[in-house]
This record gives structure tokens, C-alpha cells and sequence, in this order.
């Protein structure tokens, strides 16, 4: 009887592992499709608006539900606040706990804080590529895992529950 | 209020420091790249040295570097220079506090041979705002007659207070004061400088009955406030072209007072650029005030009025800003 519960067990909880693999290749096409449409708003507000980035953070935030809205909020207030750091450093900083949040590399992460490290251009369909092209590399990552992901999920459940029945016929 | 060390990165707030204290006697910042830095405190140039204290030894003078130049300008503009696109392409742009940062570089021209934008911008100079509060005193017993405020004219060469004049003018005549009540004022702030506009909020004191429209050239910007804002009084800065000038006369036909400088030495010079009649200009200017120098203080010299006689006033002018 303990024998079973324990299989039992052992097996659910590899499953649990495969399912939440499979969740996790699932949450980050979710979070880098969120990324970009948060770079898409910013290149909104840079197009119509014309806006200074501090001023697109801070129309952003109201729109973008929390995390990121708090986070663009404080990146609005910390630059009004002019306490000399640059904008790349408060965005970077502001937004680091919205962005560990989320199931990412940090290779994406470092893709969607580049457009802030890459400002001073005095033309605006400049700043706007730069935004297009963080953007574009985020929604090409986004787009492969999710051609991927459905097959990497299915591997990852498949594995789980594998691995689950062969270490409970090990253990047996 | 020291407001001029939000214009430095944090990387150099710390060298600019002890010219921030002193933010009030400084005229201008002039910034060259791979030049030493100059300051401009009353008549008297000074550079900095290394440690960022004031000094009158060139050789002791610290210099800025191009790329320190740069990280300056980046954080003027917010990290966002296109945000700027308009004002750089006109080679200034007005800070927080008013201040106006004039720039210049490289001119990008586009096909028409207008300029497009500045690149490479290696000369800053950071003219430091001063609202002189009381520098209408002397005038302001003047303008008022007993069909109530007058229309005036500053006249003045460059450099003898006619802004700061103007602004306090603007100021008393937008509060009241002792001599009449408050009145709305509309002002065409074509270069920000009256009001020291920064994202459209006036960073200089006008009035509380001043609506100010920014960055709008004067002749559009004086019909445009007429039609939506009914000013009692319309003011400009620097009256430079015959267009303005019938727009003027349109805000005085509806029964606008007008309060607005030029360049000139007397009466004579602004009848011969505009081609303007003495008789002509006097129906539309109550009072001329006259400006000057005199021993580096700049001071009222004459008033003209139609009909009376030239009088030296008992006031004085301020020093402009």
C-alpha cells in the first residue's frame, strides 16, 4: 500500500516538473510577446507624441497593467527627480524587478533594455528603428519558440511522465 | 533657487558645484569642446580650473571634452534629443528654470537648403535665466494715464534690459498694482524668453492673468490668442517684421493695449526699417521708452510721448538676465 502511495508520488511529481517545463517554454513566448507590446506603445508615443522617453515611460504606465506600470512610473519619477543618472541607468534599475519576474533569459532581457542604453539621436525615425529593431528581435524569438513550443512541451510532459514510471520501476 | 546644476550629469555635478552656488551672478556658461571652459559674471569672463573654482589664469583653465560635451547635451535633452528636433534646428532650446542652452555644430541642411538639424554639436552656451522682479518700478507710474494703461514700445540696442523690462511689465500688469488693476495679459513668446517655457510652463512669473503661447511665431501667435484667449493686453518680444507689425495694429484696432520691444537706438531707426510714418507709429504706441547703458548698468533714457515732450526719468532699468 505505502508502496503504491509512494509510486504514486514519485510519479506525480515528475509530471509536475514536465508540466511546469512545459509551462515555462509557454510563460516566456507569453512574456516576450508582453515585451513587445510594451516597445511597440514606447514607439507609439515617440512617433505621434514625440515625447522624451521619460515622458513615454510615464504616458506607458498608465496604460500597462503592474509590474510594468509601477516600474514605468518610478523610471518617470526618478528622471523628473533629475538626480543626474542617465536614463539607461534608471530604466535598467526600475525595471530589473518587473523583468526577473517574468520566465526570461537574460539575453532577452539585455535585448529589450538596449534601446535605452542607445539614445542621443537627434532624428526621431532614428530613435524609432532603435525601438523597431529590440522590438523585431523580440517578436522573431517570440514567434520561433512558439513554433518550437508546442513540440518542446509535449517532449517536456512526455519526459516528466517517462521519467516519473521509470524511477518508480526502479524503485519498485 | 540653484536650478542650474540639474543641467549636468551626476558624473560632473560635482565640478560644476561651486559655479552653481554662485548661479545667481552668472550670465553665461560658454562651452566649447577641447576649449576652456568660460563664465560670465557681470563684465568679467572667468574660466574654471580643474577643481571647478573660478579663476582669471587661462593656463590653469580646465577645458571640456567633446565627449563630456555630448553626455551634457544628452541629459539637457533627456536623453531624448528628438523630442528637441524644432528647437535645435532653430540652435536653442529653454531648460527647466528657464534657462536657454544655444548650441552649435553642424548643420544638416535638406534640399530646399533649410536647416534640417545640428549634428556633431560642439558649443554650448548655457544662458542662465534671472527673473529681476521690481525692474518695472520705475516705469510703471507711467504707463497708466487716464484712459488707463498705455500701449508702449522698449527700444534698445542689444543687451539694455528690454526682456527683463518687458517681463516684469508683464508681471504687474497681469497681478495689478498700485497704479491699476489686474488685467489679462496674452503673450507671444516666440523664442521663450519672456516666459522661460519648458514643456509649455512658464518657468518665469508673468501674472496670474498671463496666458502665454510658446514657440509660436509672433504674427500667427497674436491673431491666434485674440480669437481664443481675449487678452486685454498683447505682448511680444522683439518686434522684427512688417507682418508683425500689422498684426499689432489689428490687436490694437480691437482695443488691445500693446507692450513690445525692438532693436534700435531711437524712434527714427524702427520708422525706417518698417517704413512706418512717425504719425502712423505713434497711433499705435501710447509711449516710447528709450533704453540704454551707462557705465555697464542699463538704464531708462527717455520717454516719448505724442503730443509731449521727451523726459528723463527718475527710475532706473535693470541689468538684462
Amino acid at each position: 500500500m505505502l508502496k503504491g502511495i509512494g509510486g504514486a508520488m514519485i510519479f506525480s511529481g515528475c509530471l509536475g516538473l514536465g508540466i511546469w517545463y512545459r509551462e515555462r517554454f509557454a510563460g516566456r513566448v507569453r512574456a516576450l510577446y508582453r515585451l513587445c507590446g510594451i516597445l511597440e506603445l514606447l514607439a507609439s508615443q515617440v512617433r505621434y507624441g514625440r515625447d522624451a522617453l521619460p515622458e513615454c515611460c510615464r504616458h506607458a504606465a498608465r496604460q500597462l497593467p503592474d509590474p510594468f506600470g509601477q516600474a514605468f512610473w518610478q523610471v518617470a519619477e526618478r528622471m523628473r527627480e533629475n538626480t543626474g543618472a542617465s536614463f539607461a541607468e534608471v530604466f535598467r534599475e526600475s525595471t530589473a524587478p518587473a523583468l526577473e519576474s517574468l520566465p526570461l533569459t537574460d539575453e532577452d532581457r539585455e535585448i529589450f533594455l538596449e534601446f535605452a542604453s542607445e539614445t542621443g539621436h537627434t532624428d526621431g525615425r532614428m530613435q524609432l528603428e532603435i525601438l523597431e529593431q529590440s522590438r523585431g528581435r523580440l517578436w522573431g524569438t517570440a514567434r520561433r519558440l512558439e513554433g518550437e513550443s508546442g513540440e518542446k512541451g509535449r517532449m517536456a510532459l512526455g519526459l516528466g511522465a517517462m521519467g516519473g514510471l521509470l524511477l518508480v520501476l526502479i524503485l519498485w | 533657487m540653484n536650478t542650474i546644476i540639474g543641467l549636468f550629469p551626476a558624473r560632473q555635478r560635482d565640478f560644476w558645484k561651486r559655479t552653481a552656488e554662485r548661479q545667481e551672478e552668472i550670465q553665461e556658461i560658454r562651452l566649447r569642446a577641447g576649449r576652456p571652459i568660460v563664465v560670465y559674471m557681470g563684465e568679467r569672463e572667468l574660466f574654471l580650473d580643474r577643481a571647478g573654482c573660478f579663476t582669471d589664469s587661462l593656463s590653469k583653465a580646465a577645458e571640456i571634452t567633446a565627449e563630456e560635451l555630448e553626455e551634457l547635451l544628452g541629459h539637457i535633452c533627456r536623453y531624448s534629443p528628438y523630442a528637441y528636433e524644432d528647437e535645435l534646428r532653430q540652435g536653442f532650446l529653454t531648460v527647466d528654470g528657464g534657462h536657454r542652452i544655444g548650441v552649435a555644430g553642424q548643420a544638416v541642411l535638406e534640399n530646399g537648403g533649410y536647416i534640417r538639424t545640428i549634428k556633431n554639436i560642439s558649443f554650448v552656451n548655457i544662458r542662465v535665466s534671472h527673473q529681476v522682479k521690481g525692474a518695472a518700478d520705475g516705469i510703471l507710474p507711467r504707463m497708466y494715464g487716464p484712459g488707463g494703461l498705455k500701449s508702449a514700445l522698449l527700444l534698445s540696442p542689444p543687451g539694455c534690459g528690454k526682456t527683463t523690462l518687458l517681463r516684469d511689465l508683464i508681471r504687474q500688469i497681469s497681478d495689478g498694482n498700485p497704479y491699476g488693476e489686474g488685467l489679462t495679459v496674452g503673450v507671444v513668446d516666440e523664442r521663450s524668453e519672456l516666459a522661460g517655457s519648458y514643456c509649455g510652463v512658464p518657468q518665469n512669473d508673468l501674472g496670474m492673468r498671463t496666458d502665454v503661447l510658446d514657440g509660436c511665431p509672433k504674427a500667427a501667435g497674436m491673431l491666434l490668442l485674440l480669437r481664443s484667449m481675449s487678452p486685454r493686453v498683447i505682448a511680444i518680444d522683439e518686434l522684427g517684421s512688417r507682418e508683425e507689425l500689422e498684426q499689432l495694429k489689428k490687436a490694437a484696432a480691437c482695443g488691445c493695449r500693446i507692450l513690445a520691444t525692438a532693436h534700435g537706438e531711437c524712434q527714427e531707426d524702427l520708422e525706417r526699417r518698417f517704413d512706418v510714418d512717425a504719425r502712423g507709429w505713434r497711433r499705435l504706441f501710447d509711449m516710447t521708452v528709450l533704453l540704454g547703458k551707462e557705465g555697464g548698468r542699463c538704464v531708462i533714457r527717455q520717454f516719448l510721448e505724442p503730443g509731449g515732450p521727451a523726459s528723463v526719468p527718475g527710475g532706473r532699468g535693470e541689468r538684462n538676465a
